[in-house]
């Protein structure tokens, strides 16, 4: 984060400085490949559960993604060898209503079972033990801790849990809807951004805890976030995302592909896309700017 | 150990094959020096009339001839100088310092035909480019800044990924490849403002050479070139003051001879000092008033070198050089600045007529601080690496036909990848890397013998050796599937000094000249290189942030052997120009790559991010140049391919790396109009740089976009070619002997060509659900610049 915070500053020099720009090309990129793209975070709340799994689509292709309805998709319990099986709704999208509260408990291991004709997709997740808020404020500031102006700022008072190499994922929603650009991926290794030597059982340091957004909110806008404790792998998945979403300007790195954690077992050829995990996950309430 | 030296040694000698017991001969010896200032002359030729055999000038500008004694015509030319003829009767060992005049001080409307007899055809090095700083300052530069890493851009076999990209590629390595030597000590970052410039200042530089190839025994440690870049001494005559006032930033100098009133000292000492700092800072503040982000941001760059040195007596002469730079840059709340420090002390002594040797002790250092925040919440990161060297060299000049070179050299290494401190809310944490420690020897011997007239060889041996020490830990990695992250099995604590790993590395070299007439030759030279520092970059362009890491018990050294054969004419009435070809094939071992979204930085299990593969790299370069007459310049054309081949990556096929360019030719040339007006241009094409581009994308838990390359193909687009022509002016107001004033007015990018620097994907910023794909430029339009220089 503090290099992406970095690069752009630097990247806005440099297109003072030296005129450099940036212009929207058309260009051959060889014939696209279809892909599966199985997009699978599941939670321990009684809430719905979702799936979706979609077709990916050629980069410069601006159209909507199109979704792909497999013969059955699911989510299987390793301790009680129950199999959760999640309803197509159309559009790529399945979903699940837990029947009880603890349909999904902290520390089993799930299985994500989908099957398409003869191929069977497979991934398996541990689900964590979600983490505890203590209070979601905000204060009206001059201006932001990283930029922004004047306006209402949120603060995010939520502890790591204590022991070491936990993970955390922060979605936030900005009028109920999920803020999803580039910019907006926060992810957590204890309570610090990067991995290592991090305080343990300790508040979310700053850039985490007063990051959430760069710009501040105005009268009658909402504010909620929800905190999910991941896997590493999923830390890793999301960082990576983060990475390529980000890379921009003279300090680019090569774009890299982001390794799926879905395998088709009949097929090991078969690449797939998107990733499967369990979270633990626990949410603030919504703030109302008044 | 101590045997294979003494063997080595004792090889040198046998081969070597003395046909003339060197007693019967007596040596001729001295400095050769320029008139005017009395810095010395590096590379002089010297020829002796009625005999094949010509010598050369060290580093240093020291000579020697065995010569039988007699009667003898001795010329020395230098380029750019007026030649001098020696005759002497020669009985016994004698000494003489040879002053050459500059040509163009005695220009006063009088033709002069001094003309410097070219060597290249004669020398039996290779591969190999000399630049003198009057050369360099001819060719057009961007904002009017002579640069010489830009001007080394302008031979053949060099490259680089784009304008404003730090460092240059040679042969289809890569940009920590090149051991950049400031008076002998290593330059780690070559750039100021990332790659806009470089770092060395034009005023206190004498000359510069690039060997990329047939590299010299006393050479190693990086695979692809050694820059070697040779500072003023100072003048010993007389004060002089240079300097300059351009767009970016304003240089002075100041040099002159020390207690030169003291008939004791006379022509003994001199010094130079020389300073340059960028005002883009103060000159734009106007400019960005009206941006909220950058109107307190910060941009700055200078740089200060200093230079004194002292002839003892006729047998010692010492010199202690520094560097120190820096470039600061930042935002309000945020500040990142970093330089490279070097200092060199140097002792020149003669053991006797025939045995030359230079004793070097060196220290440089590259850092870097980035700190955010204020107040009781700030986080801040330093990261450095220092080496500190001991470096003795001797020349033993045995017969006419016979030069020794040996020595040896002892580095030992600090690198600290990140230290970092975030304090949240007054409380500290500290979190970062651990600092890593390396020694690394090698000692070489390398004879250059001239078998006959028309057939000089020059063979050596380099060994080198690296320990890779203690304190420290080492990580023992498993890696069950290629292209991922490795699992870490296990971290070995070691002890202080305790060898954690060693390698070593014997690194052959040969050359050889094989002269088909007094004007061509042909060449053949052979060399292995080994490297033991890496840098760990995957950007396009390296940035100042990228951390250099020695070998480990995981990271082999990286190890090059090369090939080249050469084709060296001149031509002309005065051998005004030289005509050259070359093709060579370099296959390099244990190149570094990465997993796939490895993460670079603070990353205390890095070694298990990276990969390791083979490269090669080949080509044909041609080159053609005129050295004197009113119209100078080069045209330089390179066809070459740089491919790696890393298992899990591009589906384990060999794959075009990131600074791979087919086609790359520059022109580049100077006219002098007239007494007042010289005009210069150059002119740059070569075919783009392949890119990672992806072909398809999808979306995940509402991130939109993400791209994906379904091929699996490394470098699967190439980008558009590059071509750029720039062009300048130089009036000359005024120039006497004491007096010089000149402006230079310059266009770079003439034609305002947007050169694609790279092309990335992203998500439209106005509409986050659409993807783009964006050329990107670093200049974009036409930069014309005015700047005056004076010297008096």
């Amino acid at each position: 984060m503090t290099k992406t915070l970095f690069y752009s500053t630097l990247f806005t020099v440099f297109i003072a400085l030296f005129s450099a720009c940036e212009d929207p090309i058309e260009l051959d990129l060889g014939a696209p490949v279809e892909q599966i793209v199985i997009d699978a975070v599941i939670d321990q709340t009684s809430d719905t559960q979702f799936i979706r799994i979609t077709r990916s689509l050629p980069y410069l292709d601006n159209g909507s993604y199109k979704g792909y309805e497999m013969d059955s998709v699911g989510i299987l319990d390793t301790s009680a060898m129950v199999f959760h099986k999640f309803t197509y709704k159309g559009d790529g999208v399945y979903f699940f209503v837990p029947p009880a509260p603890a349909t999904f408990s902290d520390g089993s291991t799930y299985q994500l079972i989908a099957r398409d004709g003869s191929d069977t997709y497979f991934s398996q997740s541990k689900l964590n033990s979600p983490t505890t808020v203590d209070s979601f404020t905000y204060a009206y500031k001059e201006d932001g801790s990283f930029g922004g102006g004047k306006g209402n700022y949120v603060t995010l008072w939520a502890k790591d849990k204590p022991g070491k190499g936990d993970f955390y994922w922060f979605k936030l929603y900005r009028n109920d809807s999920l803020q999803a650009t580039a910019g907006d991926i926060l992810i957590a290794s204890d309570n610090s951004i990067t991995i290592g030597g991090n305080g343990d059982g300790e508040l979310f340091i700053i850039p985490i805890r007063e990051n959430l957004t760069s710009r501040p909110y105005t009268s009658g806008e909402t504010a909620r976030v929800e905190i999910l404790t991941i896997n590493p792998e999923l830390y890793y998945y999301l960082n990576l995302i983060s990475t390529q979403l980000n890379n921009q300007g003279l300090f680019a790195v090569p774009p890299s592909n982001i390794p799926s954690n879905i395998v088709c077992v009949n097929d090991q050829n078969k690449k797939v896309l998107g990733f499967f995990s369990m979270a633990g996950k626990v949410s603030t309430q919504k703030l109302l700017f008044p | 150990m101590k045997k294979l030296i003494l063997n080595t040694f004792l090889l040198f000698f046998a081969l070597s094959g003395f046909a003339e017991t060197p007693d019967s001969k007596v040596t001729l010896s001295g400095y050769v020096r320029d008139s005017a200032n009395g810095e010395v002359l590096t590379g002089a030729n010297i020829s002796v009339e009625g005999l094949k055999s010509t010598a050369a000038s060290n580093q240093y500008g020291f000579y020697s001839l065995s010569l039988a004694p007699g009667q003898y015509k001795i010329s020395f030319s230098y380029y750019g100088y007026r030649t001098a003829t020696l005759e002497i009767n020669i009985a016994q060992n004698e000494t003489r310092n040879i002053d050459l005049s500059k040509v163009e001080e005695e220009f006063k409307g009088v033709k002069i035909s001094a003309k410097k007899k070219d060597n290249q055809v004669d020398k039996v090095e290779m591969s190999a480019n000399n630049l003198n700083i009057n050369q360099i300052k001819k060719v057009p530069a961007l904002l009017g800044e002579v640069d010489i890493v830009k001007s080394v851009q302008l031979l053949p076999g060099v490259s680089t990924v784009g304008e404003g990209a730090s460092g240059f590629n040679v042969r289809g390595g890569g940009i920590d490849q090149n051991l950049i030597l400031l008076d002998e000590a290593p330059v780690f970052n070559s750039s100021h403002l990332f790659g806009f410039f470089s770092v060395f200042n034009p005023d206190a530089v004498k000359d510069v050479k690039l060997i990329k190839g047939g590299m010299p025994a006393q050479y190693g440690g990086r695979l692809s070139s050694t820059l070697d870049v040779r500072m003023k001494d100072g003048n010993t005559k007389k004060f002089e003051v240079n300097g300059g006032i351009g767009l970016i930033f304003s240089r002075f100098s100041l040099e002159g001879p020390i207690a030169r009133k003291n008939p004791k000292m006379k022509n003994k000492s001199s010094f130079i000092i020389a300073a340059r700092r960028s005002y883009i800072d103060v000159l734009a503040k106007p400019f960005l008033s009206n941006n909220a982000n950058l109107k307190d941001a910060i941009f700055y760059f200078y740089d200060l070198t200093a230079k004194v040195n002292y002839t003892v007596n006729a047998n010692n002469r010492i010199f202690l050089s520094a560097y120190v730079g820096r470039d600061a840059f930042g935002a309000p709340g945020a500040k990142f600045d970093w330089g490279n420090q070097t200092t060199t002390f140097r002792w020149n002594h003669l053991f006797s007529k025939k045995i030359f040797s230079n004793f070097t002790a060196y220290y440089s250092k590259y850092d870097y601080q980035l700190g955010f925040g204020s107040g009781d919440n700030t986080f801040s990161w330093k990261s450095n690496i220092v080496n500190i060297s001991v470096k003795p060299d001797f020349t033993y000049y045995i017969t006419p036909k016979n030069t020794l070179q040996f020595g040896a050299v002892s580095t030992y290494y600090i690198f600290s990848p990140g230290d970092a401190v975030s304090k949240d809310q007054g409380s500290e944490i500290e979190f970062g890397l651990p600092a890593k420690y390396a020694m690394e020897n090698a000692i070489y011997a390398e004879n250059e013998q001239k078998v006959n007239s028309n057939l000089t060889l020059r063979y050596g041996l380099r060994f080198s050796s690296f320990n890779y020490i203690g304190k420290g830990s080492a990580l023992i990695l498993d890696r069950n599937e290629a292209a991922r992250r490795a699992d870490v099995r296990e971290e070995r604590i070691y002890k202080s000094r305790e060898v954690i790993q060693s390698y070593n590395v014997p690194e052959p070299r040969f050359s050889a000249n094989l002269k088909m007439s007094k004007e061509t030759s042909v060449k053949l030279s052979y060399n292995r290189m080994s490297q033991y520092l890496h840098l760990i970059s995957n950007t396009a362009a390296s940035v100042p942030l990228d951390v250099w890491t020695p070998s480990t018990n995981n990271i082999k050294p990286q190890i090059a052997d090369q090939i080249a054969v050469g084709y060296f004419r001149n031509l002309g009435k005065n051998q005004s120009y030289e005509l050259s070809g070359e093709v060579f094939y370099k296959a390099m071992q244990n190149q570094i790559d990465y997993i796939d979204g490895a993460n670079l930085l603070l990353n205390p299990q890095l070694e298990a991010e990276l990969l390791s593969g083979q490269g090669r790299a080949y080509g044909l370069e041609l080159f053609a140049k005129k050295n004197n007459g009113r119209f100078t310049g080069w045209i330089s054309y390179t066809l070459s391919r740089s491919e790696r081949k890393v298992d899990g990556i591009s589906q384990n096929e060999w794959y075009n790396n990131r600074f791979d360019r087919r086609h790359n030719m520059n022109i580049t040339g100077s006219y002098e109009i007239s007494r007042k007006w010289t005009a210069s241009g150059s002119f740059v094409l070569a075919s783009g740089t392949p890119t990672n581009l992806p072909n398809t994308k999808y979306s995940f838990q509402g991130y939109q976009g993400i791209p994906q390359n379904a091929s699996d193909l490394r470098n699967n687009v190439t980008i558009k070619p590059f071509h750029r022509l720039d062009l300048s002016a130089t009036y000359i107001r005024k120039k006497t002997a004491k007096r010089e004033s000149s402006w230079v007015f310059g266009i770079y990018n003439v034609y305002g060509r947007k050169n694609p620097f790279s092309y990335y994907t992203r998500n439209d910023p106005a509409n986050n659900l659409q993807t783009q794909l964006i050329r990107y430029s670093v200049i974009g339009s036409i930069v014309p610049s005015v700047s005056w220089n004076f010297k008096f």
